[in-house]
């Protein structure tokens, strides 16, 4: 509706007889959003709304409040098999009983000399650790803090120059629309042409900054 | 450095009980003077004839007093916005056409003295009211007589001490004055708002009725300093040639002879009960005012400032910036990291540790008791400040051509000093909202300097990071012996708490020794420590960038710094573009509108705009002031 009013008017729906105040010129245009409205829409739009900033302020201030942790487990499972080998000697000492053998020297000999199994053993360990640090210094002033506020600033830069120019885009399509409500007849048609090419120009540039709200906007109303 | 530093942020609560010294305010919150504020000129101060060159102001307030460099003194009764000339430069007395036409001119003073004597009922102040009100800056003649007349002298002096003009015209000290051009150095009394010296190249002058009459009192030349030591009760005046010494007030003066002769003396405090002076040649010290020796400094002083905060505590501005002492002289190092060229002079301002020092560079704001300085400059085009006087919490300068006062210049207006703090304003003059808005924009989110506290960055280096571990262990085994048919299981257990504080640079290492409870846990905490002594290691390197450049977690200072800076620049910049939109919206508010109906829309739409822009900067905080005060 809002591209096709210009048209309209230059259709000669309007005069500047027709109006007895400034402010019953801008009425005319009452039902497109505000400046404010594109300014909110804007700020949504490029997510540097203050709320931001001042959530990131509190987290950096109060992340240092939070510990780091540290969790730390080990499982260790230890096994061992202990054998031993027999020399003949020893086998024919072994079987002695009273003193008296019981095996020859060549019985022993025909044996085996092992290996024997004479220990198992198995160990399994559990070893767990929860550590907690603070960094005191951190607390008064973090590097991250630093960097936040160092953020935010830059922020605020953006902030400040996306909306200074959806302010200037806003007026200077608001001073067309008027241009073309009060002299709906005046100039020739490339002129009307061009200023409705600009008038499409800066509300698609005023999208472009509200991610296009602002024509949903206009077309709501 | 750090350990001043340190020390004076805990002496802080101590200052807070501690005596306090008249002309320092006390202690309260630290707000900065150029939060929300520019210089602006007294416009009607830019018509002197000679560059200007200190002021004074009452202790009542009700009267200023301006010298300027070839000697001239002026007097204001109006908040230091005009002025009347009360005292010529020694070179235009000097031009006077002869003695018999001085005598002639003294005749006829005499005569029109006692004429105002007998209509005494017309206050000396309506007469100073008619000559300022008439002209900013304007001669009042009868003063000027009365400089010269031994019947207009104060009646309160000597006979001898009075100087008549058969005394002016053969006396040879005036006839030696210095052909040079010297500055004047004007001094109100600290307890009589009556009393007022000058000291110029001809002398010392005394008036006794706030400035308005002046009487030559001491030949001394170049009397750069006065300070009162109501202790002592004499007045101290610093020279060209060393210290000198008044027990009336200033009515007579005595050469002190010792080692302040031929020193350029500039400046002059109390320190404690002890007197220090600043010289060319270092710094001097004295109890009586009459005997003084040196001390350790000698380089080159321009201003002196006690601190009420700390016992011997003491700042020294020198031509290169500005040092400290923390006992009482015997030591002294630099306060702050700025190069401040040409110091003049240092003040104190309301808060602790906030202070303000000028110079040929401008004037610079320290509200960490001088540690870290920024420029104060916004608005201030001629930085060459020769002296300040603090008026409640705001400095009024002595630049080199016109007085400056800190305000918020709308169309031309001047003198509004922004004082209006706060996020709901209501019912607000308008230059009061100005000054708001200014204020509301500056201190975003994001633009608040106070979230980068100086002192916090000071006492980092010395707070610990405290570990906590908690640490479980369990070993279950079996042994078994088959040949012997034997098994044996065991179970061991462990839980440790161990905490550390740790000072500077750490290691993991000692805390994780964890191998002297289960000494079959030994190998396996070896390694668990190794491990974790490896990861503490790959964290702790912290190299990010800011504005650009390569910053290390030990440049924490110089990156808090630099952001500061930019943020007290974009400060700057916003506060020009709520002044520049503020500046549109009065212009066109107060322009007719033009009869054409487009016309009177453009107008419609600029003013629109113009409020649109400063709701952008203050966050909607001027269409809550208007909406609430239901302006337009």
């Amino acid at each position: 509706m809002t591209f096709l009013f210009p048209l309209l008017l230059s259709l000669g729906a309007a005069h500047a007889a027709d109006f007895d105040s400034p402010e019953a010129v801008l009425a005319q245009f009452a039902d497109e959003p505000s400046v404010a409205d594109v300014q909110r829409m804007a700020l949504d739009y490029s997510k540097t709304d203050p709320k931001y900033l001042d959530s990131w302020m509190r987290a950096a201030k109060s992340a240092a409040a939070l510990p780091s942790l540290s969790l730390y487990y080990n499982y260790k499972n230890s096994f061992g098999t202990d054998y031993g080998y027999y020399t003949p000697e020893e086998i024919v000492d072994d079987s002695k009983v009273d003193g008296e053998t019981s095996m020859t020297g060549a019985e022993a000999d025909a044996l085996t000399y092992g290996p024997f199994t004479t220990a198992n053993g198995v160990d399994i360990y559990h070893v767990g650790s929860v550590r907690a640090t603070w960094q005191l210094d951190e607390l008064v002033m973090s590097s991250n803090e630093i960097r936040i506020i160092s953020e935010a600033q830059d922020i605020v830069k953006l902030r400040d120059k996306v909306l200074e120019e959806v302010t200037r885009l806003y007026f200077e399509r608001r001073r067309l629309q008027v241009d073309q409500l009060l002299s709906p007849g005046g100039g020739d048609l490339k002129k009307k042409v061009g200023d409705q090419l600009r008038l499409a120009e800066l509300t698609a540039e005023l999208d472009g900054y509200t991610g296009g709200r602002f024509t949903s906007s206009l077309k709501q109303k | 450095m750090l350990l001043p530093v340190l020390l004076w942020s805990l002496s802080r609560a101590y200052a807070q009980e501690g005596p306090t010294s008249a002309s320092v305010p006390p202690p309260g919150p630290v707000v900065s003077i150029g939060t929300a504020a520019a210089w602006v000129e007294e416009r009607g101060t830019a018509g002197f004839d000679s560059r200007l060159a200190s002021l004074a102001r009452s202790v009542d307030g009700t009267n200023w007093l301006l010298g300027l460099e070839d000697g001239t003194i002026y007097r204001s009764m109006d908040g230091a916005r005009s002025w009347s000339r009360v005292l010529r430069s020694p070179n235009d007395r000097r031009d006077e056409p002869d003695e018999e036409q001085l005598l002639l001119e003294g005749e006829a003073v005499v005569a029109e003295d006692a004429q105002r004597a007998e209509s005494q009922s017309d206050s000396v102040e309506d007469q100073e009211g008619v000559a300022s009100t008439e002209t900013s800056v304007s001669v009042d003649a009868d003063a000027e007589a009365s400089a010269v007349d031994s019947s207009a002298a104060p009646r309160d002096l000597g006979a001898a001490d009075s100087v008549d003009l058969d005394r002016v015209a053969t006396d040879p000290l005036l006839k030696d004055h210095d052909t040079e051009d010297r500055p004047a150095t004007v001094w109100f009394d600290p307890v009589d708002a009556e009393v007022a010296l000058a000291g110029r190249s001809d002398g010392i002058w005394r008036s006794t009725d706030s400035g308005l009459h002046w009487t030559r009192v001491d030949s001394a030349a170049d009397a750069w300093r006065f300070l009162a030591v109501p202790k002592l009760g004499i007045v101290v005046a610093g020279s060209s040639n060393g210290v000198r010494v008044s027990p009336d007030g200033g009515g007579r003066w005595f050469d002190t002879v010792d080692v302040t002769d031929g020193l350029e003396v500039r400046a002059l405090t109390l320190l404690g009960d002890t007197l220090v002076a600043g010289t060319a040649g270092g710094l001097v010290t004295s109890t009586d005012g009459l005997r003084w020796k040196r001390l350790a400094f000698t380089g080159a002083v321009t201003g002196l400032l006690a601190d009420p905060g700390w016992p011997g505590g003491m700042w020294v501005t020198t031509p290169g910036g500005v040092m400290r002492t923390d006992d009482a002289g015997k030591s002294f190092y630099t306060a702050g990291r700025q190069v401040m060229p040409g110091l003049r002079g240092l003040a104190p301002l309301v808060g602790q540790g906030h202070l303000v020092t000028w110079g040929t560079d401008g004037v610079w704001e320290s509200m960490d008791g001088g540690v870290t300085w920024h420029p104060v400059y916004q608005g201030l085009r001629d930085p060459d400040v020769r002296d300040l006087v603090v008026v409640g919490d705001q400095p009024v300068i002595v630049a080199s051509r016109s007085v400056w006062r800190l305000g918020v210049s709308v169309g031309g207006s001047t003198g509004a000093t922004v004082s209006a703090r706060g996020d709901a304003p209501v019912a607000l003059e308008e230059q009061q909202l100005l000054g708001l808005l200014v204020d509301v924009a500056t201190r975003r989110t994001g633009l608040r300097l106070d979230t980068l506290n100086p002192h916090a960055l000071a006492i980092k280096p010395l707070l610990p990071a405290v570990h906590l571990e908690a640490i479980y262990g369990r070993q279950v085994g079996r042994d078994s012996q088959p040949l012997a048919g034997q098994t044996v299981e065991n179970a061991d257990g462990a839980f440790e708490l161990r905490a550390m504080l740790c000072f500077g640079g750490c290691s993991l290492t000692g805390l994780l020794d964890f191998a002297d409870t289960v000494d079959s846990y030994a190998a396996d905490i070896g390694d668990y420590s190794g491990e974790l002594a490896d990861a503490s290691q790959s964290i702790t390197p912290e190299v990010y960038t800011l504005d650009g450049e390569l910053m290390g977690a030990d440049t924490e200072a110089f990156a808090a710094t630099n952001t500061a800076q930019g943020i007290r620049k974009y400060r700057g910049q916003v506060s020009d573009q709520v002044v520049g939109a503020w500046a549109t919206l009065q212009t066109t508010v107060h322009t007719p509108p033009p009869p054409s109906l487009s016309g009177a829309v453009d107008r419609l739409l600029d003013i629109q705009e113009a409020e649109a822009r400063l709701d952008l900067y203050t966050e909607g905080a001027y269409t809550r002031a208007r909406t609430s005060e239901n302006v337009r």
